[in-house]
């Protein structure tokens, strides 16, 4: 056996070539396997991780996605505002510990901008319910003052002190400027793999200073009010667009949110986010279905690719095996030979694959990271990787089977008289 | 000799009895002879046109073809009475087999290619290491008789010449001392002078490890150089062959 080994390397030596392209192969559809499952965990943990500890989302009533989807994803425009007197009626309802209200609307450069109070940097929570961070700097203090999350000031190149202007609306080129009031950056938000890192922060009272001299979302024509002059005014929200609210026990959801849904001044929701969160997914999911069933198809095309190539090879292959044959290695041995080179092959391939992706994550991960707010870096394998990577060894093996048995059904004669 | 009979009386090393060998859908058989034996150490020219059916009674005599009827007997065991795998091991034991082709694997170094049969056998490597010390002592004895140069024992058999590989071809059959050598037409690829000293190579190397050679060729002019020479379509009675290898 041992002998049989040796030869088997020295074979294996002389088909380098085509046995690296195999690996190489074998590693690539690991690469994508596995890179591809990484994305589809990676997007949905990032995507339920966008806002954690918020027990509530009150909002102007309407579906409980679309509330969920603008105040936090910052995707779409509310139906309605919430009235300032019925933030101040919620907030002081006995059940509620804290409340954080946004107001949505403006932008920067096509990021959103979001209005709040300080307490947001205090209370709202994303991922294992991690508190916010500041990378540079602190929150805002005075009027004209904001905070860009990580991805802003990343793209943007800014740091604490700059002075940046804001746009009315939501769309990446405006023309309505609100030049004449400008911001200075005071703090820098920590990457957090949200929403957050795509958003200037600002306060309330800033949001209505800066449209204390617009009316129908446009400046007023003739008609400016100067920085200085805007302090003097009552900066007081008249409205918001939504409001995070923290229970003091969580066993009170209901019962805040049926005082919500009959609130009488104005017809307003709260949605559970947990629970929006896992219907928006229901619909986002089909994606998430298409990226498993790429994966599983990449795996059934490299698996063949495998078949065909030991295959291919086996033919270049049959000569030598005959001779072996011939001199005495009986067909169990040629079959062990085979099956064992398939299931290395295999296993190069998989380690080859995992070499890319770390390889891959580590070049291609801060870029990502960047751009589409996915975190890739490189961790152990979960449970589910584990059981891809042993399916992908398991069937590489099996594959190489079908070779194998082909060569142990090869005729001894092939030895004697070989086809050259 | 013309005939398929040994005129020694001493315990054959290959005794074929009755044996009929036809091809799978063929409608006759191919082979049919009634007797043969060889002798220890005995030289058999074998010799038949091409197409008569040589290669075929070779892979009967080396168990790697099972006849449809008859036996064959190599030394004490009939093939018939072998497992598959057991007349690998068999064959690889008692059996050095010099291909037309030489069948010398490509990567391995002409000392390798040498040593191969005792990698595969133990008995081989046993008869090896008897005689010689070990089966290195022995590929270096015999490539050196086989007037092989020193230097190119570790070339690839790829980087040999034809003649070169036929003499490495020929030491690895006759390493480890196998009670017979199956020759099949091992000078095909050679001009008149090589062939003659090959030959002369061949046949020094079989007495010296004394085992029996069965010479297969179509070349009557080498018969002179054994001690028996045989007719194929003398010994086989088959009308035709439907199919030979």
């Amino acid at each position: 056996m041992k002998a049989l080994f040796s030869l088997a390397a020295k074979s294996a030596w002389n088909r380098r070539f085509v046995l690296a392209l195999t690996v190489l192969s074998i590693g690539l559809s690991t690469f994508l396997l596995l890179g591809i499952e990484r994305i589809r965990t990676e997007v949905r943990e990032s995507f339920s991780q966008s806002v954690s500890g918020t027990d509530l989302i009150v909002g102007a009533r309407t579906s409980p996605i679309q509330l969920l989807l603008y105040s936090v994803f910052r995707i779409g425009e509310a139906t309605n505002n919430l009235s300032w007197s019925s933030v101040q009626a919620i907030t002081g309802h006995p059940a509620v510990a804290w409340a954080v209200p946004i107001s949505l609307g403006d932008s920067h450069r096509g990021f959103p901008v979001l209005g709040t109070t300080r307490d947001y940097f205090e209370h709202f929570r994303h991922g294992e319910r991690q508190a916010l961070r500041f990378q540079q700097g602190a929150p805002f203090a005075q009027l004209f003052e904001a905070v860009p999350g990580a991805e802003v000031a990343e793209r943007l190149g800014y740091r604490v002190g700059d002075r940046i202007t804001l746009s009315h609306g939501l769309s990446e080129v405006s023309l309505a400027e609100h030049a004449d009031k400008p911001f200075v950056v005071t703090g820098i938000l920590a990457r957090t793999g949200t929403p957050v890192d795509r958003t200037v922060h600002v306060s309330l009272e800033a949001i209505e200073a800066i449209h204390l001299d617009w009316q129908g979302g446009a400046p007023i024509p003739g008609f400016t009010i100067s920085p200085e002059q805007v302090r003097k005014f009552d900066l007081a929200p008249r409205a918001v667009t939504a409001l995070l609210l923290g229970l003091k026990n969580r066993s009170s959801v209901f019962a805040v949110q049926r005082h919500v849904a009959q609130f009488k001044a104005e017809p307003l929701m709260g949605v559970l986010p947990g629970v929006a969160l896992d219907q928006l997914w229901e619909v986002l999911g089909t994606g998430e279905r298409a990226l498993f069933a790429i994966s599983a198809l990449v795996s059934a095309v490299s698996l063949a690719g495998l078949v065909a190539v030991v295959l291919a090879g086996l033919n270049e292959r049959r000569r030598e095996l005959a001779i072996l044959r011939a001199l005495g290695a009986g067909p169990r041995h040629v079959l062990i030979l085979l099956a064992l080179e398939g299931g290395l092959i295999t296993l190069a391939g998989v380690v080859a694959g995992i070499v890319l992706l770390v390889a891959g994550m580590a070049g291609a991960g801060p870029i990502v990271q960047a751009r589409l707010g996915l975190d890739l870096a490189f961790s152990a394998p979960s449970p589910a990787q584990g059981v891809l990577l042993a399916g992908i060894l398991g069937a590489g093996w099996l594959a190489s089977l079908i070779p194998a048995y082909r060569a142990y059904r090869l005729s001894l004669i092939d030895g004697l008289t070989p086809k050259v | 000799m013309v005939n398929g009979s040994s005129p020694a009386a001493s315990a054959p090393v290959l005794a074929l009895r009755s044996l009929k060998f036809s091809w799978r859908n063929a409608f006759a058989d191919c082979i049919d002879i009634d007797s043969f034996d060889m002798q220890p150490a005995e030289r058999v020219f074998l010799h038949g046109p091409s197409g008569c059916g040589k290669s075929t009674l070779l892979a009967l005599l080396g168990g790697v073809l099972v006849p449809r009827g008859g036996e064959i007997r190599l030394l004490d065991r009939g093939w018939n009475s072998l497992s598959p795998w057991a007349r690998d091991a068999y064959r690889v034991a008692h059996i050095g087999y010099i291909f037309q082709q030489f069948n010398l694997l490509p990567y391995l170094s002409a000392m390798e290619n040498v040593e191969l049969p005792c990698r595969l056998s133990r008995r081989r490597e046993q008869n090896s290491r008897r005689n010689f010390a070990s089966s290195r002592r022995q590929a270096e004895h015999l490539l050196n008789e086989m007037e092989l140069e020193r230097t190119l024992w570790k070339r690839t058999a790829a980087e040999l010449s034809v003649g070169q590989q036929q003499r490495v071809a020929a030491a690895r059959a006759l390493i480890g001392l196998p009670e017979l050598v199956l020759a099949d037409e091992p000078t095909s690829a050679l001009d008149e002078e090589r062939r003659a000293a090959f030959l002369r190579l061949l046949l020094q190397m079989c007495v010296e490890a004394g085992s029996a050679l069965v010479f297969v060729s179509h070349d009557k002019r080498l018969a002179a150089h054994f001690d028996r020479q045989v007719s194929l379509p003398t010994i086989n009675r088959a009308p035709a062959a439907e199919q030979i290898l």
